[in-house]
């Protein structure tokens, strides 16, 4: 569930397709994660959850596995 | 764009370049009326000056940096293939090394575009040759998710959190800050930081 969600909330913020996503998806490797993206999915993800994600929590999401655990941990 | 006043550190003043940019000394007068585009934008505001609050021109007179060449640098961000500046990176010196920078674009259509990334380098590789300048570091808010994107993709890591640091008169919300800093021996010269 956490892994269908997060590869949908990703493609909605970089604006590519779900079949676009993979494990290997992260802020270094995929051109279109820029600021922009990276604000749009930290919003998508607050809310999901929400609940407004900490200062750490929006530097620490940098991979699909990152927004994966994020939301898993969701209580 | 032109230097409004005698400059007292040619070096750290003078104009430098990036792949797209060219970053300009500005006179005051130049400063003050590009950045006073931004007082249309609260996101701008509230990043630059954790206010979001428009100001008046007088407000904004009193409260914008004056460039003077020597402690207090402001430079226009100009695209090579244009003729007006889109922006301004702004770098406050202390006598301690210690360099406080900031950028804004006021030109939206420059937004995601990796323009923060390529200037901050840029400007990290210019100010680091001289010795007066020992460490960048900028407090950035927690919620400033696009600078915080763009100081990871600069390899820079938080230090440190100050936790509810900011009030934003606005709307009456408390905001952490996150310290990002760097210091020159840890800056290599291709502009990323060693860890």
């Amino acid at each position: 569930m956490s892994q269908a969600l997060a590869y949908e909330l990703l493609a909605d913020a970089l604006g590519v397709s779900v079949s676009e996503i993979d494990a290997d998806t992260a802020i270094n490797a995929t051109p279109q994660w820029d600021s922009i993206a990276h604000m749009r999915l930290i919003l998508a993800l607050e809310g999901k959850l929400d609940r407004q994600l900490d200062a750490e929590e929006i530097f620490a999401v940098a991979s699909v596995q990152d927004v994966m655990e994020v939301l898993a941990a969701r209580p | 764009m032109r230097i409004g006043r005698k400059t007292t550190d040619a070096q750290l003043n003078a104009a430098f370049e990036s792949a797209r940019f060219r970053m300009v000394p500005c006179s005051f007068a130049d400063a003050f009326r590009i950045s006073f585009l931004w007082n249309s934008t609260p996101e701008i505001l509230r990043n630059i000056t954790f206010d979001s609050r428009p100001r008046s021109k007088v407000q904004w007179y009193r409260q914008f940096t004056r460039p003077d060449g020597n402690w207090n640098f402001v430079h226009g961000i100009v695209p090579r293939d244009g003729t007006g500046a889109i922006g301004l990176h702004i770098v406050t010196l202390d006598a301690n090394g210690v360099a406080t920078p900031s950028i804004a674009l006021h030109a939206k259509s420059w937004w995601g575009k990796g323009v923060f990334a390529e200037v901050r380098r840029a400007a990290m590789d210019h100010f680091f040759q001289s010795d007066r300048v020992n460490k960048f570091t900028s407090l950035v808010s927690g919620r400033n998710m696009s600078s915080i994107f763009n100081y990871r993709a600069l390899g820079l890591s938080p230090t440190g959190t100050l936790r509810q640091h900011r009030r934003d008169p606005a709307d009456g919300t408390y905001h952490d800050l996150i310290i990002f800093e760097v210091l020159r021996e840890d800056w290599i010269g291709d502009g990323e930081a060693r860890s």
